[in-house]
């Protein structure tokens, strides 16, 4: 179905999400910090992003402000969470284009997978 | 009658010497009486400029500056140099000199810079720390001895030429038994010639400025003590901010493995393995919600939280909060219905904050009910839309009411064994109603249920 990309640092998180969204029927693909996503996401080609904001090498606002460079990723859903409910932090995400910025402890696991799904091409009937 | 004239003319003559000693005595009496008079007149108004300069904000090195000015532009002293005890270092230095071009030029000369005239408090040789030490004044013929050794002997002189300096007094600066500096004049006179009422007016000026420097002192521990609170204050900000993103890590990957499990992602689970599992996910939960609330609570009281005030779908907000808790008032057998009558419109608020207030007081009131149920409703009143959550729990009695909106108040009667609360909740609450220009209270009756209310400002357009 859909492809989605996580780019964080804690592979646990990974998992619970993926889990869900692999039930879903969705493929999940991961990259454990900023650098390795920049290189990843040129080989998935995903609909979503989803990006931690703390991470080793790169944190999450430069993976943002790189790929918004980008032509090929300017339009592409990128939801940036954090566990701070940092007002600085939203708002330099919104500036920087993120499309939804999400502080991981206001939702729970399936609140976020429902959010990532709304963010995911309509299934089939699009006829992609 | 020359015979009557010669005795009144001798008279004349003879009284002559007498009279010429009186009158000649006079004139000196009110020469010296003009001259003390002026002498004072002259201290009264540097008084007042002292006074001036000691109610300035300035750091010691500008009120120095002032000092030293006033003493030679306004009583006429050849020179005045201001030094400072600096009690950290255990030193007297140099701060300030009065501004004079030749004097400038010499020193410029021999690349001394005034303040770079320091002695260690613990050198006896230094004029400036005995005057200190015995608390008595020193007077000198010469500047070496006050520079030595950062000036040379020869440049003293000069300076001494230049600025026609015949003498020189060195004064203590000590206030409260705490030496606070020394204040060294130079006139152009004798110190013979330095009349009593000049040494009182002296007198004068340097209680004066002693007073200036102490306040400049006063000033300078009061902006260091206030620095040193911002810090921590700062400190104590990053520290907290740190310590919960460090808390929240491990309880949301704790939250959401438990979930994983809960939600059948992992296979099956027993229902007692499952009843465990619960109570770990809510107790958990509580931790988070502890969490958020103490993050929150030290960013109000860092005056860092902001409000985004936009045009809010009330309606929408309350009907997303009510579904969020449906479940939590299913498990409990209760309803939970938003009694939607008419449309009320929008809210000029910040989205988020105003569904934390719902989610905690929705959320309050599911866990405090056991039977029965929760209804929120909104209405219009003047410019406002009033926010109501009525349940059917225990209700709350007045005293407790009064603390209800308290920081860390819940934790009275029985309202807080059940609960599990952390009892900042309510507090959050008030903070952000009111922030967004709103107001919060409640209606409780013992055994009946309660009702919280909020407002928030109806949005008009073109007025954000």
């Amino acid at each position: 179905m859909a492809k989605i990309l996580f780019i964080e640092d804690d592979p646990l998180i990974v998992k619970i999400y993926s889990t869900r969204l692999k039930a879903d029927g969705h493929e999940v693909f991961s990259a454990e910090n900023g650098e390795e996503g920049l290189n990843v996401i040129d080989e998935c080609h995903p609909d979503v992003v989803v990006l931690d904001v703390m991470m080793p090498k790169m944190d999450g606002f430069a993976v943002l402000e790189r790929l918004r460079s980008r032509d090929a990723y300017k339009n592409i859903p990128i939801l940036m969470y954090s566990n701070l409910n940092n007002e600085e932090e939203i708002s330099r995400a919104k500036k920087a284009g993120v499309t939804e910025f999400i502080v991981k402890a206001n939702l729970s696991p399936t609140q976020m997978v429902v959010k990532i799904e709304q963010y995911l091409p309509a299934p089939a009937s699009s006829g992609t | 009658m020359p015979a009557n004239k010669q005795p009144v003319y001798t008279g004349i003559g003879n009284a002559q010497p007498a009279l010429s000693e009186e009158l000649f005595k006079a004139t000196e009496a009110i020469y010296r009486q003009n001259f003390e008079l002026s002498v004072k007149n002259r201290t009264l108004r540097v008084l007042r400029s002292l006074y001036t300069v000691s109610l300035k904000d300035e750091n010691i090195a500008e009120t120095a500056q002032h000092i030293t000015d006033i003493l030679c532009d306004e009583m006429s002293y050849q020179f005045a140099l201001l030094s400072v005890v600096q009690t950290e270092n255990q030193t007297v230095g140099a701060v300030a000199i009065n501004q004079n071009r030749v004097l400038k030029e010499i020193l410029k000369s021999h690349h001394l810079a005034v303040q770079d005239t320091i002695f260690s408090l613990k050198n006896q040789e230094a004029v400036m720390v005995q005057v200190l030490a015995a608390n008595t004044p020193q007077t000198l013929t010469s500047l070496f001895p006050l520079f030595s050794p950062f000036l040379p002997e020869n440049a003293c002189v000069q300076i001494e030429h230049s600025l026609d300096i015949r003498t020189l007094f060195v004064y203590p600066l000590v206030y409260a038994g705490r030496p606070l500096g020394v204040l060294a004049i130079g006139i152009g006179n004798d110190s013979e010639q330095f009349s009593d009422v000049e040494k009182e007016s002296m007198v004068q000026l340097i209680d004066v400025v002693k007073i200036t420097l102490e306040r400049s002192n006063l000033q300078r521990s009061l902006q260091e003590a206030n620095n040193r609170m911002k810090d921590l204050d700062k400190l104590k900000d990053e520290f907290v901010t740190l310590a919960s993103h460090e808390l929240r890590t491990p309880m949301t990957a704790i939250r959401g493995s438990l979930s994983t499990i809960l939600e059948g992602y992992a296979g099956e689970i027993s229902p007692s393995v499952r009843e465990f599992l619960v109570a770990a996910y809510n107790e958990n939960d509580r931790l988070i919600r502890l969490v958020n609330n103490l993050l929150n609570i030290s960013r109000i009281e860092a005056g860092r939280i902001n409000f985004a005030m936009t045009k809010v779908d009330i309606s929408a907000v309350i009907q997303e909060v009510v579904s969020n808790l449906d479940s939590a008032a299913k498990e409990k057998n209760l309803t939970l219905i938003y009694d939607k009558k008419s449309d009320v419109g929008h809210v000029r608020a910040d989205c988020d904050k105003v569904k934390e207030v719902l989610i905690n007081i929705v959320g309050n009131a599911v866990k405090f009910t056991h039977k029965g149920g929760v209804t929120v409703r909104a209405a219009v009143d003047g410019n406002f839309i009033v926010i109501s959550i009525t349940d059917t729990g225990s209700g709350i009695s007045n005293s407790d009411q009064e603390l209800l909106f308290k920081k860390f108040s819940q934790v009275q009667g029985n309202y807080a064994k059940q609960s599990g609360g952390t009892g900042l909740g309510l507090y959050i609450c008030k903070i952000m109603v009111e922030g967004m220009g709103g107001k919060i209270w409640l209606d409780s009756t013992l055994g009946v249920g309660s009702t919280f209310h909020f407002t928030l400002p109806i949005f008009h357009e073109g007025k954000v």
